[in-house]
């Protein structure tokens, strides 16, 4: 990373400088992230075209020419090892690099969700693609963040576009949720923005290396007010990743919000909100002996409480909701091992995250097309009515259950293998035990399906839709082929997860 | 100095106590005004005084009267303004000690500190903060259009109804 004062302006006040705790160097700004400009100014053009144009095609046809274009840039951007353009603000590095494909693909399989989704048909539906694009962007920055102003504005940028989206139905369900969405966000921004503050005010800047150079050099009383900024900063990102004491707002909103909505919050937020959480536990590796014990009671508490509730449920996307908050527990654990293996295992479960929850979402929204229901029971004896919609998600839910040779698995193992190498032997237990619990939840689901007698024996109708097709069809065939020939994926993670992430 | 402070502290408090606690809605945002006052007095005593002067232009001049025209537009749908907003009284016990709580924890965690003395600075001049926003801070300054075009967007998509349909209520 670059260091050199040498384009610092000579009329900028020194005063100004320090304020912000910024530093100069880096590239030309604009240079830098050409996907999250093309991302943000698609996102804009769509919803002007959402506004003016009839129906929500050329919307929808404006959104994946975006996201080709974004996609394109990505691939054709060289990755150096790191550069920090903005003058440091954010940090290109291959850890970011990979969240931002993550981000992408989310927004890909949403995108198709959201357009074959029935009940967003009534919606405005142009409007609804432009705030998936312009969410899209600040996962990507929340990704990137390397100073705590651009990871705040880019958070406010996700939730703020995920409180619209969640009540977009005109139902009063969804604003209830959307409401109660804004005022917990609301709420654990301002506990964050506590938190940051008080952290500024101890060491005096706002950028994650300096912090981290700062908070290396504390002791004493002033190491303890450094630990009360850090929980209170913490709670803000455990609230976005439905971490388990700020966990109470998922399953509310889950269920209220649009079922492709739900799809694309209960793993974008999630990845970048690990990401930046990575980011900023490295910002604050000096205090890590005492943060530690912390994170691994929170880990376990998490998929425990996750997948216990999930037990009990009735409604698909509640039990979606719990299991997915025993799944952010199972994430937790490769940031909570704090080892290069436990990043890589954090990245890997990621990507089998994507397929095998955004798959799982997306039969959840064909079998609310079909038959109008979310209840557990539309899915009595599903086989013999959607035979391949019943069999996808029998893959996706023994992916999530970790069966192998799913791509679950995979994620799951490699997790379990890092608590054990990291010498967390109960942290592998807790996990092994939730995973035996969770299977009963997930197989509930595939015996209703296939052996149980269906309430009405016609076929479902309307059949899914081609796009809806399509993405059951790339998360399956993910899921099943990266779990049978994990080699590729595991290289390419190898080669992006790094030690050194600011 | 100090007489001072405790002066827009007291203000800011009780400022704050009345939001939440006053059942005329209407009231309730008069009382803000007098907390958003009180902080800018604050960031006068801490020698900010761009600062308090955008906080009184947008937030008691802007933020406040779109929050009473709110309040004044939606009085009707709220019933009599009288019963309009009565506080959550059943987790008040639980609540204030959540909050007592969090007082000692940070008052714990503060008070013994010992805070470097702050640099003499002077005044910021703002056509150097006008230029750090277009410079330095050009990201964040394009990533809060994006923030705000998303609220403005969702708030009238949310707000209008369903394309050729009728609003519900």
């Amino acid at each position: 990373m670059k260091q050199g004062r040498g384009s610092c302006r000579a009329a900028t006040p020194p005063a100004v400088l320090g304020l912000v705790g910024l530093r100069a160097g880096g590239g030309v700004p604009g240079s830098a992230s050409p996907a999250e400009a093309i991302l943000s100014l698609g996102g804009l053009l769509v919803l002007l075209i959402g506004a003016w144009a009839r129906g929500h095609r050329p919307a929808l046809t404006a959104s994946w020419l975006t996201l080709a274009a974004g996609a394109a840039a990505l691939w054709s951007a060289p990755v150096p090892p790191a550069s920090s353009p903005f003058f440091g603000l954010i940090l290109c590095d291959p850890f970011s690099l990979a969240f931002r494909w993550l981000a992408l693909g989310t927004l890909a399989i949403v995108l198709l969700l959201a357009s074959a989704s029935r009940e967003l048909a009534a919606a405005v539906r142009g409007e609804c693609y432009g705030l998936l694009l312009l969410l899209g962007v600040g996962l990507m920055l929340m990704a990137e963040a390397n100073h705590l102003l651009m990871a705040y504005l880019a958070m406010e940028l996700v939730s703020l576009s995920s409180y619209v989206l969640v009540g977009f139905l005109r139902e009063r369900r969804s604003a209830e949720a959307a409401l109660k969405y804004l005022l917990f966000g609301a709420l654990s921004s301002g506990i964050m923005l506590f938190g940051m503050s008080l952290l500024f005010g101890l060491t005096g800047s706002l950028a994650f290396p300096d912090l981290q150079a700062a908070v290396a050099g504390t002791g004493g009383p002033m190491a303890r007010a450094l630990l009360v900024a850090a929980a209170l900063m913490l709670a803000g990102l455990a609230f976005k990743i439905s971490m388990v004491p700020f966990h109470m707002w998922t399953p509310d909103v889950y269920e209220g919000a649009p079922a492709a909505v739900t799809a694309l919050l209960s793993v974008g937020p999630k990845a970048a909100g690990l990401a930046l959480l990575l980011r900023l536990l490295e910002a604050l590796a000096p205090l890590w002996a005492s943060l530690s014990p912390l994170l691994l009671a929170l880990t376990v508490v998490t998929m425990t409480l996750g997948n216990l509730v999930a037990l009990v449920q009735t409604n698909v996307k509640r039990l979606l909701a719990y299991s997915t908050i025993g799944q952010v527990g199972y994430l937790l654990i490769g940031l909570a091992v704090h080892t290069r293996v436990g990043h890589e295992a954090l990245l890997v479960y990621l990507v089998a995250y994507l397929f095998m929850n955004l798959g799982a979402f997306a039969c959840v929204v064909a079998v609310m097309n079909g038959t109008g229901s979310e209840a557990l029971e539309a899915f009595r004896g599903l086989a013999r009515r959607a035979p391949g919609l019943s069999l996808a998600f029998a893959v996706f839910l023994l992916s999530l259950a970790g069966i192998p040779p799913l791509l679950g698995f995979v994620g799951k193992f490699l997790l379990l293998g890092s608590a054990l190498d990291a010498g967390e032997v109960a942290l592998a237990v807790a996990a092994a035990v939730n995973s035996a619990i969770a299977l009963y939840y997930y197989t509930n689901i595939i015996r209703l399906m296939y052996f149980a007698p269906p309430a009405q024996a016609e076929p479902l109708s309307p059949s899914p839709s081609p796009a809806l097709r399509l993405a059951l069809g790339s998360c399956a065939a993910a899921t099943l082929a990266l779990g049978l020939w994990p080699g590729p994926l595991l290289e390419l993670i190898s080669r992006l997860a790094v030690v050194r992430l600011l | 100095m100090t007489f001072a402070l405790l002066l827009l502290a007291a203000m800011v408090l009780a400022g704050a106590v009345w939001v939440v606690t006053l059942r005329n809605l209407f009231r309730a945002a008069l009382s803000l005004g007098v907390v958003l006052l009180g902080v800018a007095g604050l960031f006068l005593l801490l020698e900010a005084e761009f600062l308090a002067f955008v906080q009184i232009l947008i937030y008691v001049g802007a933020i406040l009267t779109l929050v009473v025209f709110a309040i004044m537009l939606t009085a009707r749908l709220q019933g009599t303004p009288g019963t309009a907003a009565s506080p959550a009284s059943r987790q008040r016990v639980g609540g204030a000690l959540a909050a007592l709580a969090l007082f000692a924890v940070l008052a714990g965690a503060t008070q013994p500190l010992l805070w470097p003395e702050a640099p003499p600075a002077g005044a910021v001049p703002l056509a150097a903060l006008g230029q750090q926003l277009v410079t330095r801070l050009i990201l964040p300054f394009e990533v809060i259009s994006l923030v705000f075009v998303a609220a403005i967007v969702g708030a009238i998509a949310i707000a209008s109804g369903p394309p050729g349909g009728a609003r519900p209520r």
